[in-house]
């Protein structure tokens, strides 16, 4: 059964010494070596939770609290410092519009290069070509190199990636910045498919609207601690009275 | 083999390929960052369509907007041959300027090809941080992309080889057969290369900046242009001290029609039994924490 478990997870960046710059910081997630140089960053820090089947999740935070780099860990890319993560199902995701393309290469050769990087062969990444094309809908430009396309064309494009693959757990960060209204319409319902096709969803953004409308629970961040997890509405209000309000202080 | 199972899964009219669960298993293990360092050299090697894949776009792109083309690689192979057969061509020892053309190309070509896989073997994991931090794929696709890259252009110039050799007259003979040995010890240590200095090259740049200068000393220390029979003195020292030589000897000698020395063997086969234990060391040091280094 698909499920995603982590248990005390934590993961730092290094800082590179040739780049260490001295720090006056009272920042706890600033690991300081010799002389006062910056030498780790401590992103995330003990999370414990469990998603499965069925779970919509958000992730929330401000900038900098971690949710990237928790999506990469949950999709496997890195891999935790301390701690256990459990992965059980096929993971697909669309983090930023740049990683995992080549530009020089037609939005067509992409399609195929993202197919073998999933473990597809060649013949069966043509049965679902047509699937890929007519959903991310953007005409000749298919035949194109990647690097001539808007920001808009490559999400669709990735997105109808990220997606056809079948994944069981799909992961997508800020992805809805460059769609239009009625992209971001056919994206939701791809999504909600997904999702009833018993799979885990999780999406972070700033976007109250399209959280309310995609997820049902929320899961907030602040410096690299889980502050609450939980449904999304009670979550997401907290969150908007505490950070986007100014009107509640942070519970500790 | 897959394919054609794949195939005949399409005739039977409700048979979707992608429901085939012993490919969705496959692919299951392979998207996964692999449990262990082993394990991730032979799911790269599963992947091979996919290093063949990116192997060739790098080949196309790289001459992509050059008129000539993939012909450049050509092109300044065959300029080098003959600036050297024009400036050493007399002091080479008993060989015609013909013969020395074919020394020259022979040598060249399996040089060009290690060189070039030490020096972009820096940048495998360090110059694909965007590659790393968007898939869970195995990390070691990208040491099989870069010796099956260069592996390509080497194969742009074996037909100069052989030119050369057929205007020479090297007779056919059961020597020949040494090229294969050639060949597998090129990819072998060609991945260990790749795995070595790629797993350095992420965790310093430094070494990135140190490897082209040393593969640099390395073509004058190695006979390629000049001698290996005739070298005396600190150059036949270095000739014999150097592995490069013995590995460029054993691919040499057959196509100058002779055979390899049993030194050659122990020397090259020493070097990349220690190369690939070297290898494996430090790309176990350096898998897990690769994506956090890029």
């Amino acid at each position: 059964m698909t499920h995603l478990r982590l248990k005390n997870v934590g993961f730092s960046y290094p800082i590179r010494i040739s780049q260490g710059i001295k720090v006056n910081s009272d920042d706890d997630r600033i690991e300081l070596g010799i002389h006062g140089r910056a030498r780790r960053f401590q992103v995330l820090r003990d999370l414990t939770f469990n998603l499965e089947v069925g779970d919509r999740v958000a992730i929330i935070g401000r900038n900098g609290s971690g949710k990237s780099t928790l999506l990469r860990l949950l999709h496997g890319a890195l891999t935790p410092e301390t701690g256990t993560l459990q992965r059980e199902g096929k993971t697909d995701a669309l983090f930023e519009l740049n990683l995992g393309i080549r530009p020089q290469a037609s939005g067509y050769q992409n399609i195929f290069l993202g197919g073998l990087m999933r473990g597809y062969t060649k013949p069966e990444i043509e049965t679902r070509l047509d699937d890929v094309i007519g959903f991310a809908d953007i005409g000749d430009f298919i035949h194109l190199p990647m690097e001539t396309y808007s920001a808009g064309m490559r999400m669709r494009l990735l997105f109808a990636l990220a997606t056809t693959f079948e994944p069981e757990i799909l992961l997508l960060d800020e992805w809805v910045s460059a769609g239009d209204a009625q992209f971001r319409k056919r994206a939701q319902k791809r999504m909600n498919d997904h999702v009833e096709k018993a799979g885990i969803l999780v999406l972070a953004s700033h976007s109250a609207t399209l959280l309310r409308d995609t997820c049902n629970r929320a899961l907030w961040l602040e410096r690299g601690r889980i502050v609450a997890f939980g449904d999304l509405e009670p979550v997401f209000t907290e969150f908007d009275a505490v950070i986007q309000k100014g009107t509640k202080p942070l519970p500790s | 083999m897959h394919m054609v199972m794949t195939k005949s899964h399409e005739k039977t009219a409700h048979a979707d390929p992608w429901k085939d669960p012993k490919a969705e298993e496959r692919r299951r293990i392979l998207m996964q960052r692999p449990p262990s360092f082993v394990a991730d050299i032979a799911y790269s090697f599963q992947l091979h369509a996919m290093w063949r894949a990116l192997a060739w776009q790098d080949l196309i792109q790289r001459y992509r907007r050059s008129t000539l083309g993939i012909a450049w690689i050509l092109f300044s192979y065959l300029l080098l041959i003959a600036v050297f057969v024009l400036v050493f061509g007399r002091s080479s020892a008993g060989r015609t300027p013909l013969e020395y053309s074919l020394y020259l190309a022979a040598g060249l070509l399996v040089w060009n090809y290690f060189a070039a896989i030490v020096t972009k073997g820096v940048a495998i994991f360090s110059g694909n941080a965007g590659w790393i931090r968007s898939t869970p794929a195995p990390f070691a696709v990208l040491a099989f992309r870069n010796v099956y890259a260069n592996l390509l252009e080497a194969v742009v110039c074996v037909p100069v080889v052989i030119v050369f050799a057929a205007i020479v007259g090297v007779p056919i003979s059961p020597n020949l057969l040494w090229i294969f040995l050639a060949i597998f010890l090129l990819l072998v240590n060609g991945i260990s290369a790749g795995l070595l200095f790629g797993s350095i090259g992420a965790w310093s740049n430094d070494f990135a900046q140190l490897i082209p200068a040393i593969m640099r000393i390395a073509f004058f220390a190695t006979p390629v242009f000049w001698d290996y029979e005739t070298a005396a003195g600190s150059r036949l020292i270095m000739a014999i001290f150097n592995p490069m030589s013995h590995l460029i000897e054993i691919a040499r000698a057959p196509i100058l029609g002779g055979a390899p020395t049993p030194l050659n063997c122990i020397v090259a086969l020493s070097f990349t039994i220690i190369m690939a234990v070297l290898a494996l060391i430090a790309f176990k040091y350096a898998r897990p924490r690769l994506a956090a280094w890029v």
